[in-house]
């Protein structure tokens, strides 16, 4: 199961397992962020490249606009996951 | 294990059913079994993805002493090499990033192991990864 959702300040809370059948409905969500906004993952289980793509591509979006995205509460194995990929120099990770 | 998935990343939910049976059978650990998830994603949605078959994809996972060996099977496909993706540059910066090929350099980076082998129009990618030695005796 996984679920993504947006608080009224458009922060960005995502629960369960981010897979590759998940990515479409997750773009979706993530295409209405349109500031910098907190993606807490303290209840993310699990995230795939599919995972790892939705918030590249909405970094990237951000990052034109100098808004950006700032990742908390990751656990072990994905803070692996995100060391091997390069992806605290992309990231603010906290 | 072995089992049959019809070719659709809606088969994630199931792969992730069988691997969560696997990971209580050998007792692993959360560490390996997200590893082991992993893989099978990446590689598995590679395969529909990319490949032009119509069958069921097999999946077989065991653990033999000290060697996890994860085995996908693709029947009556073209010859396609899933396992060489488009180089990663881990360092890249943000404007520079493609997601193209980040899944499988992560497979590379969690497994000790890809092989591909191609024979009679089945597309075989084997995966293996050495295992903590308390697992022997299972």
């Amino acid at each position: 199961m996984f679920q993504v959702s947006l608080d009224q300040e458009g922060n960005i809370f995502l629960t369960g397992r981010f897979d590759a059948s998940q990515q479409q409905s997750a773009m979706e969500t993530f295409n209405r962020v349109i500031k910098s906004a907190i993606v807490d993952c303290s209840k993310l289980e699990y995230i795939s490249s599919a995972g790892i793509g939705v918030l590249i591509a909405t970094e990237k979006r951000l990052s034109a606009g100098g808004h950006h995205l700032q990742l908390k509460n990751l656990n072990a194995h994905i803070t692996e996951i995100f060391r091997y990929a390069g992806l605290e120099a992309i990231f603010s990770i906290t | 294990m072995q089992q049959l998935f019809p070719r659709s990343i809606q088969s994630l939910d199931s792969i992730f059913e069988l691997v969560d049976q696997f990971r209580i059978q050998y007792d692993l650990d959360q560490k390996t079994a997200y590893e082991i998830e992993l893989a099978i994603e990446e590689v598995f949605t590679n395969l529909v993805k990319y490949n032009d078959g119509t069958s069921q994809i097999s999946l077989q996972i065991e653990i033999i002493n000290t060697r996890l060996t994860i085995v996908l099977q693709d029947f009556d496909v073209d010859d396609f090499d899933i396992t060489r993706p488009p180089p990663v540059d881990p360092q890249a910066r943000l404007e520079e990033r493609r997601v193209g090929g980040l899944g499988l350099f992560l497979v590379h980076k969690v497994m000790d192991q890809v092989e591909y082998q191609y024979q009679n129009r089945v597309s075989t990618i084997t995966m293996i990864k050495k295992i903590g030695e308390d697992l022997c005796s299972k």
